[in-house]
């Protein structure tokens, strides 16, 4: 069978897991590459299996390097935090653009599991403000 | 057959290679299609009769009308000449002619999402388009494009820069031949919500760009075409 490049690319992208980092009581997930749909369902899994794992209770999703963010990638994110809650964990966002920001709210779009942050301090504060709050 | 030029509509925007296909069946009609090769040969234009016009300027677009005008003038019974030619003259003083090329891209697997998503936010970025602008308009292609994977199993996405005398913008064109839209005019009134509350994707598109428009019938496929213009 020729080897089709395409599916070659599909591969290796299935094959890179995105990195989830600890740092105490939380998650830290960079998402550097647009997610596909294979890559989205491995992420999901994995960042459900580490919240089993460590017993976090909050999940931080650094966006700062995603280009564009259309309905898909919203609903993948907005789905990783449901399950996330349903598992015990917040979920905040943080490096939303200003375009970014403008066109989600332009086309309609609301998140309605995830909270925004401006940075990485402001995402702890707001988490370790829920929490005891 | 009537010339092309009749079936455009007033202020659509058209591309070089349009134009230049109304303007080659206007003389053709009016010389004979044996005679208008001769003709483009006798004024210097030899090269252009079998050429498709992408690569005129749109000066030089208008310069040939007006050398093939003053042909038909000498030669064709002047009444038909006024007709066909009043015709052609009213489609290039009110259709917005733009002298840039446009692209085709296949939308078949998900990694030509990202493509049609790349070219662009470089097109838009190369025209001028605010950050803001630019995000916005690759927004709206990579909703298109991916409801064209997911709904149409497949189709292809057009991207035309338009930069016609002052106006500069790009213009979207999603096409597929899929089962097409049920319901549009609930899709894009918002009263729809898709089973996850996220699924904007329609009325989204058509929120973020200044023209939109969808041609869609059961098992006939989709053609969308959008038009974002720089602030």
């Amino acid at each position: 069978m020729a080897s089709d490049p395409t599916s070659a690319v599909a591969d290796h992208r299935e094959e890179t897991r995105i990195p989830i980092i600890r740092l105490g009581d939380h998650l830290i997930v960079s998402v550097q590459v647009s997610l596909q749909d294979r890559q989205a369902l491995n992420l999901q899994e994995d960042i459900l299996s580490e919240i089993r794992r460590t017993g976090v209770c909050g999940l931080i999703l650094d966006i700062s390097s995603v280009p564009i963010m259309d309905s898909y990638i919203a609903r993948i994110l907005n789905d990783i935090a449901r399950n996330a809650l349903l598992m015990g964990a917040r979920t905040v966002v943080v490096g939303m653009s200003p375009p970014i920001a403008i066109t989600l709210v332009t086309m309609g779009m609301e998140f309605q599991n995830i909270q925004a942050a401006l940075n990485l301090d402001a995402a702890l504060e707001l988490l370790r403000e829920e929490k005891d709050g | 057959m009537p010339p092309r030029s009749m079936l455009f509509r007033q202020n659509e925007t058209v591309s070089v290679k349009e134009a230049y296909a109304c303007l080659i069946d206007c003389f053709k009609y009016l010389f004979g299609e044996d005679r208008l090769a001769n003709e483009l040969n006798d004024c210097g234009l030899g090269d252009l009769a079998a050429s498709t016009g992408t690569e005129l300027e749109l000066w030089q677009l208008r310069h040939v009308f007006e050398i093939l005008h003053e042909r038909a003038v000498a030669v064709c019974h002047p009444t038909l000449v006024r007709r066909s030619v009043r015709r052609l003259q009213y489609f290039l003083d009110n259709c917005s002619v733009t002298s840039v090329r446009e692209e085709e891209y296949p939308i078949k697997v998900e990694n030509d999402i990202a493509v049609v998503r790349n070219v662009t936010m470089k097109i838009a970025q190369s025209l001028g388009f605010s950050p803001t602008g630019k995000t916005s308009l690759a927004t709206a292609v990579s909703e298109l494009a991916r409801n064209i994977l997911h709904y149409a199993n497949g189709g292809k996405v057009v991207i035309t820069p338009l930069n016609d005398e002052g106006r500069k913008g790009v213009k979207i064109s999603a096409i597929d031949s899929g089962p097409g839209i049920p319901d549009l005019d609930k899709v894009l009134s918002g009263a729809y919500r898709s089973r996850t509350g996220m699924g904007m994707g329609l009325l989204g598109v058509k929120r973020l760009l200044d023209d939109f428009k969808v041609e869609t019938a059961p098992n006939q496929g989709t053609a969308i075409t959008g038009i974002k213009y720089v602030r």
